[in-house]
């Protein structure tokens, strides 16, 4: 009876396991197995635990299980085992694709700084360490510039004494100063290590619902306190949209802090605006050179947008699979850093109700923002609930095709 | 004016009468209904499902008939783009006693709820066999479930290659 239950019934059944459980499952029968191995369960639990696979790893969709299972394995079998810097190595990698790295070290006190190139001017970095079997993100953000390296972490509130790295994190090198990582109420604290100077600043600065103010008090403080004239309020911006990125900023935010930068403005318009619709008679003439494969119809087309593409391979092929590693490709960093913005902030009126978008091209955001979420396209029975997923996308949906 | 009972036959030839408010919950039984607008009310067919197990089914239904109408919970979006392992938790008290039965009848019911397309049984039972199945090995599995262990050694070798073997190793 057990074996020979439908596979899609034993899958939604296998959904509610954790990786062991599903091992296990799979180690059980024949027919269990081949549900077992299903990569849609072990997406998901890659997903659930974000366990080490490498950029060059996630490229193969294939190797999720065996990866996952062969580190999550270890990590079971040998329970005195914790995850040690080459672990935090993999995981931060897998973290920052498609961002590729151009600069990481492990700190005397087990933290990985790792950063990476963002356009021209740009990074972002991540630090990270720790502690029994958890890898913790401690805080995260950077920025990097042609002739400059910084490197800067935000300790955010409401973290535990426990989760910062030590008093000594923030030292100046050279001096007996020490900065601890004391959390104050609403009270952040940046470290910026100038990688070229061998010199660690650490400022201070309040939270404040007015994104503005807290730009202005942190150039400040910068200026007062340390009085480095290169650190320009352009750099402090970078840092703070970089920290602010990640953590639930708007599009309008970042607008308003490059108007009151008097810095070039990001619009999120200019960032789509390499977007190009593939011709149909060229697609047609490519795809019958190469049968539909959606990597190989990319490389014979590489002039092209990959949503433009995948666009018109999905309605040739609906069982498509476009894999996170494919999209980074065919993304440009800043692309991906935007539509992450507004991915994070909230939910998907933000972007179809945001006039900065052009509505034509919201009907190939669709698939971003399913592979955003689902690892890929969302096939489900349609809805017209409301406040549901499906039902958003219906709505909206709706409206751009009858502007258009 | 719908009449407030609806009669459905069994696969074992038994006509049940349950009320519309717990037919509708089956989104089945509901498209038969919508289908047959109009037409005489004739007993509508479940040949998948016996009676023992409809029982079962109308049991439940009576008691999460005020339940909220189920809403796509498990891929919802999430702010924070972390992404949330489902909840194999069975909180209600009822729902604990309802599943503690054999697994024959829950797999009959499991069936039985995917046929009805009766969301919130069907999840509960996902969540019950999952539940029963955690924490337990293969051995363990094979023997709580009567499955026949038909995987060779080449399956296992194979099996301990792909899921167990150091990259080294492959």
């Amino acid at each position: 009876m057990w074996s020979t239950l439908a596979d899609e019934l034993l899958i939604r059944v296998f959904q509610h396991l954790d990786w062991q459980a599903l091992i296990y499952c799979g180690n059980t029968c024949s027919s269990w197995r081949t549900v077992a191995c299903d990569e849609s369960l072990w997406y998901d639990l890659l997903r659930q635990h974000p366990i080490y696979l490498t950029p060059s790893e996630l490229k193969d969709t294939r190797l999720y299980r065996r990866e996952f299972a062969r580190r999550a394995m270890g990590l079971v079998q040998n329970h005195s085992h914790i995850p040690d810097s080459s672990h935090l190595a993999e995981f931060i990698e897998w973290l920052a694709d498609p961002f590729p790295p151009i600069n990481q070290f492990v700190s005397h006190e087990d933290l990985y700084l790792l950063s990476y190139r963002f356009e021209d001017i740009k990074c972002r970095f991540m630090v990270l360490s720790y502690y029994d079997n958890y890898i913790k993100e401690i805080s995260k953000v950077a920025l990097f510039t042609a002739d400059h390296q910084f490197f800067a972490s935000i300790s955010f509130i409401g973290h535990k004494m426990s989760d910062f790295p030590g008093p000594t994190f923030g030292q100046r090198q050279g001096s007996t100063h020490r900065e601890g990582w004391r959390p104050k109420g609403k009270t952040w604290k940046m470290f910026i290590h100038f990688a070229n100077r061998d010199e660690v600043c650490a400022l201070q600065f309040s939270i404040s619902n007015n994104r503005e103010v807290i730009g202005q008090t942190i150039m400040l403080e910068a200026m007062r306190d340390y009085l480095f004239p290169d650190l320009s309020f352009d750099m402090f911006l970078l840092i703070l949209l970089h920290s602010l990125t990640h953590d639930s900023v708007s599009i309008n935010d970042i607008i308003n802090f490059a108007h009151f930068s008097a810095a070039k403005p990001i619009s999120a318009q200019n960032c789509y605006s390499s977007f190009k619709e593939v011709p149909v008679r060229t697609f047609e003439e490519a795809i019958g050179k190469c049968g539909g494969d959606f990597v190989a119809i990319t490389n014979l087309l590489p002039q092209y947008s990959w949503e433009s593409l995948k666009a018109l391979v999905k309605g040739y092929n609906s069982d498509l699979i476009v894999t996170r590693s494919q999209i980074c490709k065919y993304w440009t960093n800043e692309q991906i850093l935007v539509f992450q913005t507004l991915m994070e902030n909230s939910d998907l009126s933000q972007i179809y109700e945001n006039p900065l978008f052009d509505k034509r091209s919201l009907k190939i955001m669709w698939d971003a923002v399913e592979f955003y979420h689902y690892g890929g396209p969302f096939i489900e029975q349609e809805t017209t609930e409301e406040g549901t997923y499906l039902g958003q996308k219906r709505k909206y949906r709706d409206m751009v095709e009858y502007q258009t | 004016m719908a009449s407030e009972s609806i009669s459905v036959t069994t696969s074992d030839d038994q006509t049940i009468q349950l009320s519309r408010k717990h037919a509708q919950m089956s989104q089945t039984i509901n498209s038969m209904l919508e289908d047959s607008v109009g037409a005489d009310q004739e007993a509508i067919p479940l040949p998948n499902v016996s009676s023992e197990v409809l029982k079962k089914v109308i049991d439940w239904c009576t008691h999460h008939e005020n339940d909220p109408a189920p809403v796509e919970k498990v891929k919802k979006l999430n702010k924070k783009r972390e992404y949330k392992a489902k909840n194999s938790t069975i909180s209600d008290e009822w729902d604990k006693n309802f599943v503690n039965a054999e697994l024959r009848v829950i797999v009959d019911i499991l069936l039985a709820a995917n046929y009805l397309d009766v969301k919130g049984l069907f999840e509960l039972m996902c969540k019950h066999i999952a539940n029963e199945l955690k924490g337990k090995t293969p051995d363990q599995i094979r023997e709580r479930f009567g499955i026949q262990d038909d995987l060779t050694e080449e399956d296992k070798a194979a099996m301990r290659k792909a899921w167990g073997a150091t990259k080294n190793d492959s």
